[in-house]
């Protein structure tokens, strides 16, 4: 070493032995921060690939998703689909459902909005991880999402999978390329709201788009914080999942002990209980499908837009602002009764880490914002 | 159920009190702003990420956790500065004086070099690490690091040499 770096050295050593830290403080603002609100402290990227390690059963999930299915066709098309720029076909009667995906040609695209997706990355290095898939085979993705209806079309080293809904319409198209005897992933087009956003009516917080699901007490986890009072509705609406298929997903809060809780039907795999008059919220996870290496835009889960919420008797409270440091709309707030307290909530639309803020309006005088 | 970071998980709160010390003085040397909330951030995104499985080189990934995480928000702050006043107050100018006279010469000057550099310098000299684990805490190349330290050394001795 030279004079400047021992020199740097020794100082770097006594500037850090100038910092005092309160690991105790520090250990209890975490365990609050994963037990009480985890949505809060996700942001645009990670919040997505935390969405991936979804645990529930493949089996479980096929059923669930089954029955979404088969629910949203009975809907009829949503917004999206109603306004297609190109022409559709005419709508063909769904025949009998069928019990598993099916190779046939699709027709046209179901939706007027398209996005774009890559296959999932890797948690360590955020390198995309290579997927593979066998045309000679149904797709394992396809099976575990309950897609209706599959077909390749392989042109030389190159070549593309159609996902098709229950009336053979497209949902999804993924380009393939060969690589030795296999077919390599590669992006995705597929149905989405207006911008590429998850969800057809993506500001409809509280206005339904459709019968809710009705709030399931059996649920697994409802069972883990079981309520203690009413469960008030607190949105509805359909969204594309990573095939492009059509579900719907109902969010319900309720009175728990410590706090309440959020509860999503179909059910999404975790619950936290959150206290009064502190910030809390649901991330919306709402893909009932696991994400192993057969799912290669398992992580593409499309996560709603982030949902902040803050219960209080207070009524020196008067609601919450919602604003973006990027100056991108956000969501509608809404104020809901609850149990004799009040529920606010609003819907932070950016993606951007960090670019929301949210602040609890008080007569007395506003809180500061807290950035999300 | 997510449990959260409850004391019924020591092996995470193990974790945390025997890397979090450690942690807020490197995000502090890095430059952090707020280096316990930088950590405090850090460690819940990882708890959430890794609740089921704990990477293999674990405290070289809680340093790039760390450096991220400071990163992030020293690249955000600058944009918050182009785009609106700030929101947050700054300390009393009194205070100001204070802490800038408490803090060692070449301290001093390491705010002055680009962060990448800083960020080489304070993993090398004060954390020690061989220049592979920082060239994977900062998700660069080794001969980049070779190239941030010689650089930065350089730049600092000429800060001392135009000082005396």
């Amino acid at each position: 070493m030279n004079e400047t770096e021992t020199r740097l050295a020794d100082e770097l050593k006594q500037e850090a032995d100038t910092v005092q830290v309160d690991l105790d403080r520090m250990w209890s603002v975490v365990q609050e921060q994963t037990r009480t609100s985890p949505a809060v402290h996700r942001t645009a990227r990670p919040w997505r690939r935390r969405l991936a390690p979804y645990v529930a059963a493949a089996s479980v999930a096929a059923v669930v998703v089954t029955v979404a299915v088969v629910d949203n066709h009975d809907r009829g098309p949503s917004t999206a689909t109603q306004t297609s720029p190109t022409p559709t076909p005419a709508k063909k009667k769904p025949t009998k459902a069928p019990s598993g995906p099916v190779d046939q040609p699709v027709d046209d695209w179901a939706c007027a909005y398209r996005t774009v997706i890559q296959p999932r990355r890797s948690l360590q290095t955020y390198e995309l991880v290579p997927a593979f898939v066998d045309p000679r085979e149904v797709p394992d993705e396809a099976k575990d999402y309950a897609v209706p209806r599959y077909h390749f079309t392989l042109n030389g080293k190159t070549g593309v999978l159609d996902y098709g809904d229950a009336a053979g319409r497209r949902i999804s198209r993924t380009k393939l390329t060969k690589s030795g005897d296999r077919w390599r992933v590669g992006d995705r087009t597929l149905c989405s709201g207006a911008d590429g956003r998850p969800s057809p009516d993506p500001v409809a917080l509280g206005k339904y788009t459709a019968k809710p699901r009705p709030f399931n007490t059996k649920a697994d986890t409802v069972k883990q914080a079981p309520p203690t009072g009413t469960p008030v509705l607190v949105d509805d609406r359909t969204y594309f999942d990573g095939t492009g298929l059509l579900r719907q997903t109902t969010l319900y809060a309720y009175p728990a002990k410590g706090g309440y809780a959020f509860a999503r039907v179909p059910d999404s795999n975790s619950v936290w209980v959150i206290p009064d008059n502190r910030l809390g919220g649901d991330s919306a996870q709402v893909n009932s499908s696991s994400s192993g290496p057969t799912n290669p835009f398992g992580e593409h889960a499309f996560s709603l837009d982030l949902i902040v919420s803050y219960l209080t008797g207070d009524r020196d409270v008067t609601g919450l602002r919602i604003t973006s440091d990027s100056g991108q709309p956000q969501g509608p707030a809404q104020k809901l009764a609850f149990g004799g307290k009040t529920l606010y909530t609003v819907v932070a639309r950016s993606k951007i880490d960090g670019d929301t803020l949210v602040t609890v309006l008080r007569k007395s005088g506003n809180e500061a914002p807290r950035r999300y | 159920m997510a449990a959260g970071a409850v004391p019924g998980d020591p092996s995470f709160e193990e974790l945390f009190r025997l890397h979090a010390g450690r942690l807020v003085r490197l995000a502090h040397l890095l430059g952090a702003d707020d280096p316990e909330d930088a950590v405090q951030e850090a460690f819940c995104r990882f708890f959430v990420v890794h609740r089921d499985r704990r990477p293999d080189n674990l405290v070289g990934y809680l340093n790039r956790m760390v450096v991220n995480e400071v990163r992030t928000r020293q690249r955000r702050s600058k944009l918050a500065d182009r785009k609106r006043l700030h929101l947050v107050t700054a300390p009393p100018a009194n205070e100001q004086i204070e802490r800038d006279e408490s803090v060692h010469e070449l301290v001093r000057a390491l705010r002055d070099l680009a962060p990448r550099q800083r960020e080489a310098l304070v993993l090398r000299y004060w954390l020690d690490l061989p220049l592979a684990d920082i060239a994977a805490a900062m998700e660069v190349r080794l001969g980049t690091v070779k190239s941030l330290i010689s650089r930065g050394v350089a730049r600092l001795g000429q800060k001392l040499e135009d000082h005396r």
